[in-house]
């Protein structure tokens, strides 16, 4: 209990902490912040009368000191009130949320395909260790490993949408448009899992309370569900944490290759666009994302091993 | 079986043949549309965008569901829209009459009072429709009505571009929308949806007062990556990208294939120098660079030989209305070098670089991401300005900040791309950028002359008697070089081979037209 409050703290001090660097990278970076608003506002319009310049000085009162500037904005962040975005005018909690329901379907059917060819691989590589399987399920981890994840998304539209014409190039909509990108990631999922999937299980296996069991008359299924798995888990489950961050920085990429329209796309655009308000909301929310997952990996963690609760763990 | 369980049986057995016979009904009728889907490389901002708003009047006037009352030709050159003539009554009022039977998509007809209700929106704040910026371009003190089809705009100065104004895409003329008609414009199409940075969706308007379109519905896909694009257009999923890959459109044209489309576009890539202090203060190291950059050579190697037209002054050719044709910005290293030692600007020391008051010329050249074609060219640049002994630093960094390093001296040259005439009037340009106390005249170029011609062409209200002030403007630009004019954006398209109507525009802002169709 003392611990979850001691994390939770942390947690607070850390959001905190990443407000305050992403708000400060914001007012710091070079260049006039009425310039990047006014073009996030008016975007191709290269000479901006100086009146809106000032116009737009008064009302985001850039000239005030960045103490004063940076308290209120976290004000009205701990209200939830993120501001307006620059480039359309409308609430940046509003365009987030319109935006969320497309990355979470992405990321989470990527995870689950992804993750389920990773553990069926890795079992398969790890109980017949030496094997062409194995052998496979390395090559497979190496080869997706290496291949960046746009270049199969080309490649894999090439294939399926230019060739066999079997799933649509781009967009969203239906749950043919969501093959395509979803199998990208996925794939990325699948190597990156399979890898470290494998080296846990064999990892678990060669632990010497197994050969005693062995001894003892246990069947290799039941060695495998009830001990290799179970002592695998812990591990894999920080990896899967993260990866699952991960997968919404990936995300970013997939959907502007696949033109979705998700928080990938729209991290972009308001980058691209100078949208402050919006860049400074998704940089705090992957940031989160991130923390949170940690944070949610560890308590799990610490539930399912009653070493590491105990505080008597290796 | 009781006869009432028959009875509900036979109602929902008889529900899902109705049912089904109305879907495939509905699917025939939406087979025999004729529909075009185009790949665009933005898309809207929000699920309304109200075309008087930001810059939303770009894919509005694109998409042909808004208009404006004055239109710009495929010769940049203004031509009647919704009005059919504009005069000037005195130096701040202008007098303007309405096309007649125009209507909007929800039927009603376009009034000169309704024209008027458009425009006031652009100052009520809170309204979708207002636009702050569009608001000062015009300056207007005040619009009157005159008769059902006649209005008198009185502007709070003399304003010789206010005309111009009137063809920017957000001067759009627009009715307050409705549940049934969210946006309601007078163009060709009706606007039906959009989804923010994803697709915009038009239907065919039949009482369009320039006839009905040939195509039913007109969609606008948001696909930011060129090459998917490309694969879109292979997998049959679009029927027209409007910004093709260069490289890949060059090997298309070699080999003869496809339906392509390519034309100079305004939009200037252009080196700005600081002027007034550092090595190019020095006009003879300014006229050196010019001639020692080899602008075919660039486009060739920055935009595959298709994305450009390597440029003569600051307005492309097809700019017929403005550019000077007399003008042109050569190549010729030769005749570069021996500007240079004739200035002393010579290498005394064999390091390979030429020296200006005894230190060597090394030029801090910087550019920014968000147009490809910038980064191979400034490296371009560098290893041509070598060939004539001059050095190069380059860097990529942020747009506003290289302007406020070219302003405080921290950099010498500005390398970036601009839209010369987003409003087809040849003054924005050159008194943005060079004329004395321009808003980006941030080299410190001076010219009282300049400054004379450019004052005199805001006061004339006649295109003909302006056509010289702006030739010589470009003249004097050319001489001097303040800006080092590079080569114009050409735009390159890529159809399904059944495009028909479709014809690229200079201004990048007009697409959709009642011609515009597919084949059968």
């Amino acid at each position: 209990m003392t611990h979850a409050l001691i994390r939770l703290t942390g947690l607070f001090v850390v959001i905190f902490g990443i407000a305050l660097i992403t708000f400060a990278l914001a007012h710091f970076a070079p260049g006039d912040k009425a310039q990047a608003i006014a073009h996030a506002r008016y975007p191709d319009a290269m000479g901006i009368p100086p009146q809106i310049l000032i116009d737009i000085r008064a009302e985001f009162r850039l000239d005030d000191p960045f103490h004063l500037h940076f308290l209120n904005w976290f004000g009205q962040v701990l209200r939830g009130d993120f501001g307006v975005s620059y480039s359309s005018g409308e609430r940046v909690w509003a365009i987030f949320l319109g935006s969320l329901g497309e990355t979470v379907t992405l990321t989470i059917t990527s995870l689950v395909f992804g993750l389920t060819g990773a553990f069926i691989l890795a079992s398969l590589a790890a109980r017949y260790p030496g094997s062409i399987i194995d052998r496979a399920a390395v090559v497979i981890a190496s080869v997706g490993a290496a291949m960046p994840g746009f270049w199969l998304a080309l490649l894999l539209i090439l294939a399926f949408a230019v060739h066999l014409q079997w799933l649509p190039a781009y967009g969203t909509g239906t749950a043919a448009h969501l093959v395509l990108p979803a199998l990208t990631l996925a794939l990325w999922v699948m190597a990156s899992q399979t890898r470290l999937l494998r080296s846990f299980f064999l990892d678990a296996r060669a632990q010497p309370f197994m050969e005693t069991l062995r001894l003892r008359g246990h069947s290799e299924s039941e060695l495998f569900y009830r001990h290799t798995l179970r002592h695998a888990m812990a591990p894999a489950l920080t990896m899967i944490g993260l990866d699952f961050a991960s997968l919404m920085e990936g995300a970013i990429i997939i959907e502007l290759t696949f033109a979705r329209s998700g928080i990938g796309s729209l991290f972009a655009a308001s980058v691209l666009s100078r949208d402050l308000p919006l860049v400074m909301f998704l940089v705090m929310f992957f940031a989160v994302i991130y923390v949170l997952i940690n944070t949610s990996v560890e308590l799990v963690q610490r539930l399912s091993d009653p070493r590491m609760s105990e505080g008597n763990g290796p | 079986m009781p006869s009432s369980s028959v009875a509900r049986w036979t109602r929902s057995a008889l529900t899902l043949v109705l049912a089904t016979i109305t879907s495939l009904v509905g699917t025939m009728t939406l087979a025999e549309d004729v529909e075009m889907v185009i790949a665009s490389g933005f898309g809207p901002t929000s699920d309304v965008p109200d075309p008087r708003a930001r810059q939303n009047g770009w894919l509005a006037n694109r998409a042909g569901v808004s208009e404006t009352l004055i239109g710009l030709g495929y010769d940049m050159s203004m031509q009647p829209r919704l009005a059919v003539a504009y005069e000037n009554l005195s130096p701040t009022q202008w007098k303007v009459t309405l096309r007649e039977g125009v209507l909007f998509h929800d039927g009603t007809p376009m009034t000169a009072q309704s024209v008027k209700a458009s425009f006031e929106k652009f100052d009520v704040e809170g309204h979708p429709g207002h636009n702050p910026r569009l608001s000062k371009l015009l300056g207007l003190e005040s619009i009157d009505v005159t008769s059902e089809t006649t209005l008198v705009f009185t502007t709070t100065a003399p304003n010789s571009a206010f005309l111009w104004s009137l063809t920017e895409p957000a001067a759009a003329v627009m009715k307050d929308g409705t549940d049934a008609f969210p946006l309601i414009g007078t163009g060709p199409f009706v606007f039906e949806m959009a989804q923010t940075d994803k697709t915009y969706a038009a239907r065919g308007f039949a009482d369009y007062w320039g006839g009905t379109p040939k195509l039913d519905r007109l969609v606008f896909d948001t696909i930011p990556d060129a090459s998917v694009a490309a694969l879109a257009l292979q997998a049959g999923d679009v029927d027209l990208v409007t910004h093709y890959p260069e490289p890949e459109f060059a090997k298309l044209q070699e080999a003869g294939e496809s339906q392509l489309f390519a034309v100079p576009t305004t939009r200037l890539y252009f080196m700005q120098a600081r002027v007034n202090g550092g090595p190019l203060a020095e006009p003879a190291l300014r006229q050196a660079i010019s001639l020692g950059l080899d602008r075919d050579t660039i486009v060739e190697a920055a935009l595959a030989g298709v994305g450009g037209d390597a440029a003569q002054t600051v307005f492309p050719t097809n700019m017929e209305s403005w550019v000077n044709a007399d003008l042109t910005l050569p190549y010729d290293p030769t005749e570069a070098q021996a500007i240079l030692d004739t200035a002393g600007i010579v290498d005394s020391d064999g390091n390979g670089i030429r020296e200006l008051n005894g230190e060597d010329v090394i030029l801090k050249i910087r550019s920014y991401e968000g147009r490809p074609a910038l980064r191979p060219t400034l490296e371009i640049s560098q290893a041509m300005l070598s060939q004539i002994g001059i050095g190069a630093e380059i860097a990529m960094g942020e747009w506003n900040a290289n302007n406020d390093a070219l302003q405080a001296g921290e950099i010498d040259i500005h390398l970036q791309a601009w839209g010369t005439a987003p409003q087809g009037d040849p003054d924005y340009f050159p008194s943005t950028l060079a004329a004395t106390g321009g808003s980006y005249n941030v080299g410190g170029y001076q010219n009282a002359e300049l400054d004379e011609l450019l004052e005199k062409g805001r006061t004339l209200f006649d295109n003909a008697e302006r056509k010289p002030i702006y030739a010589e403007v470009q003249a004097i630009l050319n001489r001097d070089l303040p800006l080092i004019p590079l080569f114009h954006k050409t735009q390159v398209s890529v159809g399904n081979g059944k495009i028909e109507g479709f014809r690229i525009h200079p201004s990048e802002t007009y697409l959709a037209s009642p011609e515009l169709t597919i084949a059968r």
